[in-house]
């Protein structure tokens, strides 16, 4: 299937790569690793969800607020909720996590 | 002092370029508490046993059950029923009578947590965080590193904690998944090495430890990640405002 992505149309070259944990990859047809032409954490989660709808059982609870068990890194480094709407540069990284409490 | 058995029993660690007996001497003379006698417990116990860790502390609740037997390879199906710091004492002994091991068999609460700890360090190898969160605080208070670990699956998370320097698992867990979690024996094999590696280090003053990193493993596609973590100005345990 040929997607046209909207960085395409907009005449940029902006893509970000978004690292998915495993505990989420039944809802995104397995893939560990998604391309987005997305230029912050935030706008990168609403294109996951409008792209794999399931995975919004991971993000937000029943109140339509995200879990605090979620966590965000951009090239390895932590970012908190108010640096969600900070700009990424073209091939960044954006690493999902879920905490997870086993032993 | 070390005794002519001892030399033997560790001669090829205390080859180890930088080790040497005065290393050996500093793992004997070494406290450790060991949280949870359960997946992560068994290979943290295990090595920290046979490394030459002086004095151990084993503390858990529980009593071994048929179905904790794919990853809790401490303990053997005819000690099922039994508790599990008794099961871990005999194994333990018999890998190594050498050091001595302590056991308590209690659940590990804001209340008992510091009598539990003293000045021993501490290794994070429980299963929920209301515990971890307790570990915490005594970490905290006492100013005593953390030796954290966590699985899920095949995937599994490190990181030590070095109170004021790290964050704190405060910090860095405000939730986790709810529910019993699956877990592949390996995984805990894995991340409880990753533990003692780091515990031993600690107190050998060797390498480079986890501090104010997160590794990742996962299992499945046989990748480690490392991940920079940061303290939450914010934290109610370690933030500014405590
Ligand atoms: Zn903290």
């Amino acid at each position: 299937m040929h997607v046209v992505h909207p960085y395409k149309t907009r005449g940029t070259r902006m893509s970000i790569n978004v690292k998915i944990p495993m505990i989420m990859r039944k809802e995104t047809d397995w893939q560990g690793e998604v391309e987005m032409p997305c230029c912050t954490p935030e706008e990168s989660l609403d294109e996951l969800l409008k792209r794999f709808p399931a995975i919004k059982k991971w993000i937000y609870n029943k109140q339509d607020e995200m879990w605090d068990r979620l966590q965000f890194y951009v090239n390895g480094e932590q970012i908190h909720n108010h640096e969600m709407k900070r700009p990424m540069k073209d091939g960044d990284e954006l690493f999902l996590l879920l905490n997870i409490c086993g032993g | 002092m070390l005794t002519e058995q001892e030399r033997a029993r560790y001669n090829r660690q205390i080859m180890m370029p930088g080790w040497d007996e005065a290393g050996q001497e500093k793992l004997k003379n070494a406290k450790v508490m060991v949280a949870g006698a359960g997946g992560l417990g068994s290979p943290v116990l295990t090595y920290l046993a046979v490394a030459g860790i002086g004095k151990i502390r084993v503390v858990d609740c529980d009593v071994i059950e048929l179905s904790n037997l794919n990853r809790q390879m401490l303990h053997p199906d005819s000690n099922i029923g039994k508790l599990k710091v008794e099961s871990a004492r005999e194994r333990i002994e018999a890998l190594n009578p050498d050091i001595t091991v302590e056991t308590v068999n209690t659940k590990i609460t804001d209340g008992n947590v510091l009598d539990l700890v003293e000045d021993y360090l501490i290794v994070d190898a429980m299963d929920n965080l209301q515990a971890r969160y307790c570990l915490n605080k005594a970490s905290l208070e006492r100013s005593l590193p953390l030796f954290h670990g966590a699985v899920y699956g095949l995937e599994g998370r490190v990181t030590t904690i070095l109170p004021g320097e790290t964050p704190c698992i405060r910090c860095l867990y405000k939730d986790v998944l709810p529910g019993t979690p699956p877990v592949v024996g390996v995984t805990p094999g894995v991340i409880g090495c990753i533990q003692a590696t780091e515990v031993l280090k600690y107190i050998l003053g060797m390498g480079k430890l986890l501090y104010n990193r997160l590794l990742i493993f996962d299992g499945l596609n046989t990748i480690f990640n490392k991940v920079k973590i940061k303290k939450d100005p914010n934290c109610d345990a370690c933030g500014s405002s405590v």
